[in-house]
């Protein structure tokens, strides 16, 4: 699957996988990015706030942070555990940031953190539909383990951000001159993707879109061959099955047919650790999701 | 000590602390008119769900605000802990019945903290922020957002 450049880079910190593995009831055992997690705390006391969505259980307060509480279980559609886990004890919230929120996720048991690499990391099964809420499958000592779409579970509950661009704040020439230029919007998550077109459709630039850094691959890679790329622009999430946003990046920088390429990459983690590490990979530029004025900014910035 | 520091660099406000199913609000004080005891409401055919009835207060008619059904909880009879609270909305005098009305308490405007992110939008944007105490965590309500313009129009019709 990967070529020899490729392989020796599988020891580099950037390909491998932290995965806090839980259960939010029954057997199957679900996982997310460490690098979401701030910290574990037993099931707290809750202030339930009128009107929530059903799926928030409350709110609490922790170290002068106000911090939503969603039942992970209920959110995915599975049965609530807010009546089970958070009365007889042993519930636990993991407590996230990412896409510039932080909120806590209400989980049956947490069981320990697991090791593996991106590229042991599957994209969902065409057959479980694209409103699934995972993003990933892989498999940890013989068990299947499903990651889980968190961006997707937030974004349902809280509300999306609205991905409308303030293009006053953009130079008509600068709007001019991007007009119709072409751009590959990689993202493992639906919500994520949509939501990065649509601002970028928003900009006048023309969006192809793929789920995981190996399909963007196939595409570039074709493109290539073809002799005709006629994309100018890489959007890419970091965390993805099968090929992640730096590998994806390094292929591209390793390939000379690709070299004009402008890539952006585009995540939901925040931390100055990753715009290092993106610079490394080759990256032009490093976001993090999700404000449409400096994703436009951003673009605007890459294909001027 | 700390009420020294208090009293010369912050601004405090006061807030009417109110209960409901089994949390606490407050709304503030320069809100509300006047807090009474549950009155004798008179139902009103064919009013919205969340009214109440109307209640003479000194000759004047007020419609009373079923709370609990404002705030999506399970609705419940009057008892003797049952206050109504008298706020004054925009331009119109309007009745909330609450639970239970405990005190008036001084918050620290530095400490409030905006309302948290818990999917609802509109439906719950009467809620202006949180603060913590050692009770545990206050609800504030801004009266002007409890009721929109479409339904004060409808109660003022009364």
């Amino acid at each position: 699957m990967t070529d020899k450049a490729g392989s020796s880079f599988h020891l580099e910190s950037g390909e491998r996988l932290e995965l806090l593995t839980f259960k939010v009831g029954g057997r199957q055992k679900f996982g997310i990015n460490v690098l979401k997690v701030k910290e574990i705390i037993p099931c707290p006391s809750l202030t339930s706030v009128p009107q929530s969505h059903p799926a928030v259980i409350g709110v609490t307060h922790l170290r002068g942070h106000t911090l939503t509480i969603i039942d992970l279980a209920q959110a995915i559609g599975r049965t609530p555990l807010r009546d089970t886990a958070c009365k007889s004890s042993g519930g636990s919230v993991i407590v996230t940031e990412f896409s510039r929120k932080m909120q806590g996720f209400l989980v049956e048991s947490v069981d320990r953190i697991a090791y593996c690499e991106w590229k042991n990391v599957l994209p969902p099964p065409a057959g479980a539909g694209s409103r699934s809420y995972i993003t990933g499958v892989t498999e940890i000592e013989g068990e299947l383990l499903e990651i889980i779409d968190v961006e997707k579970v937030l974004g349902e509950v809280v509300g999306l951000e609205a991905s409308m661009v303030d293009t006053g704040e953009l130079s008509p020439e600068a709007l001019e001159v991007i007009k119709g230029k072409r751009v590959l919007v990689v993202d493992d998550s639906s919500l994520a993707l949509n939501q990065t077109r649509r601002t970028l459709e928003m900009l006048g630039l023309e969006c192809l879109t793929a789920r995981d850094g190996k399909e963007a691959l196939d595409i570039l890679n074709d493109l290539a061959a073809s002799g005709a790329v006629n994309i100018d622009l890489v959007v890419s999430d970091i965390e993805m099955p099968e090929l992640d946003g730096y590998t994806l990046t390094r292929e591209i920088r390793g390939n000379a047919a690709l070299q004009g390429l402008y890539i952006l990459l585009h995540t939901s983690l925040t931390g100055a650790i990753n715009t290092e590490m993106a610079a490394e990979a080759g990256a032009n530029a490093c976001l993090t999701k999700f404000d449409p004025d400096d994703l436009a900014k951003a673009a605007v910035n890459g294909l001027s | 000590m700390n009420q020294t520091s208090a009293a010369q660099g912050e601004t405090m406000s006061r807030w009417v602390t109110f209960s409901l199913e089994n949390e606490t609000y407050g709304i503030d004080v320069m809100q509300i008119r006047e807090v009474i005891r549950g009155a004798e409401i008179s139902p009103i055919p064919g009013a919205p769900h969340y009214v109440l009835g109307i209640i003479n207060l000194r000759g004047n008619v007020v419609a009373i605000i079923d709370t609990r059904s404002r705030f999506g909880l399970p609705s419940r009879e009057m008892d003797d802990a049952s206050r109504i609270l008298i706020l004054e909305a925009g331009d119109y005098v309007v009745g909330f019945l609450v639970d239970g009305v405990s005190e008036v308490a001084e918050l620290r405007n530095e400490l409030v903290e905006s309302a948290p992110d818990t999917g609802s939008g509109e439906a719950s944007k009467f809620i202006s922020g949180l603060y913590n105490r050692e009770e545990g965590l206050l609800i504030l309500i801004d009266a002007n957002r409890l009721l929109s313009d479409e339904e004060l129009a409808e109660i003022s019709s009364f």
